[in-house]
C-alpha cells in the first residue's frame, strides 16, 4: 500500500486504527511546515525540535478528539500554535511591534501601546540563531509580534486561508486581516529601511 | 469635473487587493481602477512583494531521525487483531466456552452428515431454517399470550375509558421525563459533553 498517495483524512483514519505506517507518513508530511513555523516563532532550533515533537505526540495521543469536519492540517497547526504560544508566554519573551496593540485605532493609542524594536532581553544565542536563519527578511519576521508573525507565516508561507488562520489562532476573521495587514506593513518598512523602497 | 458615480474613483476592496496581490487576475473594472489609482497599485504591489519574498523562504527541516523520535513517544490504539487477541486473553473462560460450543456444533453436524449420507447440506440448512423460524414464531406467540394473560391490555382499556385531559397531560409529562433521563444516561455512557457538541474540538496543547 502506497501511503504517500493517501489523503490526510485517510491517514488519520488508519492511524486511529493503530496503523503505525500511516502515522509515520503524517509525521513526514508535516514535520517541515510545523518545525518551520515553530522555529520562526521561538528562534531556537533545539527548543523548536522539542516543541515540534510535543505537537505530534499530543496530536496522535488525542486523535480520538479530532473532528473530521476540520482539515487535519488546521488542527495540527492549531496545536502547534497553542503549544508554542503557551511556551513563549511562560518564558515571557518580549513582544515587539512598531504599530502598537492590534486594537489601537487612533494614532495616540498606537503610540501609547507601541514598544521599541530593540530588546535588551534577547539573548546573544537568539541573535545568532536569527543570523543563522539568513537574511534581513528572516530578521524582519523575527522582529514582528508573535501573533502578527504567526498570521503572516500561515498566510504567505503555508498558504492558509483567512478562515483557517482564524480557526488556528482562535481569533475573529477581522482580527486576522488586521494582523496580516500590519505585519505586511511592518515587514515592508523594515526591509525598505535597509534597501530603500523599490516602488518609490 | 469628476463624476461621483465613477466606480474607478472608489478604492479596491481589501479582499480584491489581496487577491490581485497574491497573483489573481484583476477584472476589467479593477484593471481600469488600478491604472488610475496610485494608492491601490502600491497596496497590490506591497502584497505581491511580501508574497514573493515569503514564498521563497526556506522550508526548515528538523534534525535527522525526528520521525523516529516522535514514533517512539506516541501511543496509537492497537490494531484490530491485537485487540481481538487481548480480548481472548482477558476472557479466557468465555472464549473457551464459545470455542467448545462451536466445535461441538460443527462436529455434531459433520457426524450426522457422515452417518446419513442421504442428508445433503442443503436439506440440513432448510431443516435448521424451518426449526429456527418455527421456534421464533412460537416465542412471539407465547409472549403475546403472556401479555394478554397478565391483564395489561385490560388495564390499558380501563385507562382509555377514564382518560381526561389532566391524566393525558400527566402521562405525557411522565413520558417526557423518562425520555430525558434516558437521553442523559445515554450521553453519560457515551461520554458526550456539551462542550464537544458545541465546538466539535477541545483545546489541546
Amino acid at each position: 500500500m502506497d501511503y504517500s498517495e493517501k489523503t490526510d483524512q485517510d491517514l488519520v483514519r488508519l492511524s486511529r486504527r493503530g496503523d503505525e505506517r500511516a502515522a509515520r507518513e503524517l509525521v513526514h508530511r508535516f514535520e517541515r511546515p510545523v518545525f518551520s513555523l515553530i522555529y520562526r516563532m521561538v528562534r531556537d532550533r533545539e527548543l523548536a525540535e522539542d516543541l515540534s515533537q510535543d505537537v505530534f505526540v499530543r496530536t496522535f495521543n488525542n486523535l480520538d478528539r479530532y473532528d473530521r469536519s476540520y482539515k487535519f492540517s488546521s488542527w495540527l497547526f492549531k496545536i502547534a500554535y497553542n503549544l508554542t504560544v503557551d511556551h513563549l508566554r511562560r518564558r515571557e519573551l518580549p513582544t515587539i511591534s512598531v504599530h502598537g496593540a492590534p486594537d489601537a485605532v487612533t494614532p495616540d493609542r498606537q503610540e501609547a501601546t507601541s514598544v521599541t524594536l530593540e530588546s535588551d532581553e534577547e539573548a546573544p544565542d537568539d541573535r545568532l540563531v536569527a543570523k543563522e536563519l539568513a537574511g534581513e527578511l528572516e530578521e524582519a519576521i523575527s522582529a514582528l509580534r508573535e501573533d502578527y508573525r504567526t498570521a503572516i507565516l500561515l498566510r504567505h508561507v503555508e498558504g492558509r486561508s483567512y478562515e483557517e488562520i482564524a480557526e488556528i489562532m482562535e481569533i475573529p476573521l477581522g482580527t486576522v486581516k488586521t494582523y496580516i495587514f500590519r505585519a505586511r506593513r511592518e515587514l515592508r518598512e523594515a526591509l525598505s529601511a535597509t534597501h530603500g523602497d523599490p516602488d518609490d | 469635473m469628476n463624476d461621483p458615480t465613477d466606480i474607478t474613483r472608489m478604492h479596491l476592496a481589501p479582499d480584491a487587493r489581496e487577491r490581485i496581490g497574491m497573483g489573481g487576475e484583476p477584472d476589467a473594472g479593477e484593471t481600469r481602477h488600478l491604472a488610475g489609482c496610485r494608492q491601490c497599485r502600491r497596496e497590490v504591489a506591497e502584497i505581491g512583494s511580501v508574497q514573493l519574498r515569503l514564498a521563497a523562504l526556506v522550508s526548515l527541516a528538523p534534525s535527522a531521525g525526528f520521525a523516529d523520535r516522535v514514533m517512539a513517544r506516541i501511543q496509537l490504539p492497537a490494531p484490530v487483531w491485537v485487540r481481538a487477541l487481548d480480548g481472548v486473553r482477558a476472557n479466557r473462560l468465555r472464549t473457551a466456552a464459545v470455542a467448545a460450543t462451536l466445535v461441538a456444533a460443527v462436529s455434531g453436524m459433520f457426524a450426522w452428515l457422515t452417518a446419513y449420507p442421504q442428508v445433503t447440506p442443503g436439506m440440513m440448512a432448510r431443516l435448521i431454517w424451518e426449526r429456527g423460524t418455527g421456534l421464533l414464531w412460537q416465542g412471539v406467540f407465547s409472549a403475546g399470550r403472556a401479555v394478554y394473560d397478565s391483564g395489561v391490555l385490560a388495564l390499558l382499556d380501563a385507562f382509555r375509558a377514564d382518560l381526561t385531559p389532566w391524566s393525558a397531560a400527566g402521562a405525557l409529562a411522565t413520558l417526557a421525563l423518562i425520555g430525558t433521563v434516558s437521553l442523559l444516561m445515554l450521553m453519560k455512557l457515551m461520554d458526550v459533553t456539551p462542550g464537544t457538541i458545541r465546538t466539535g474540538a477541545r483545546r489541546i496543547g
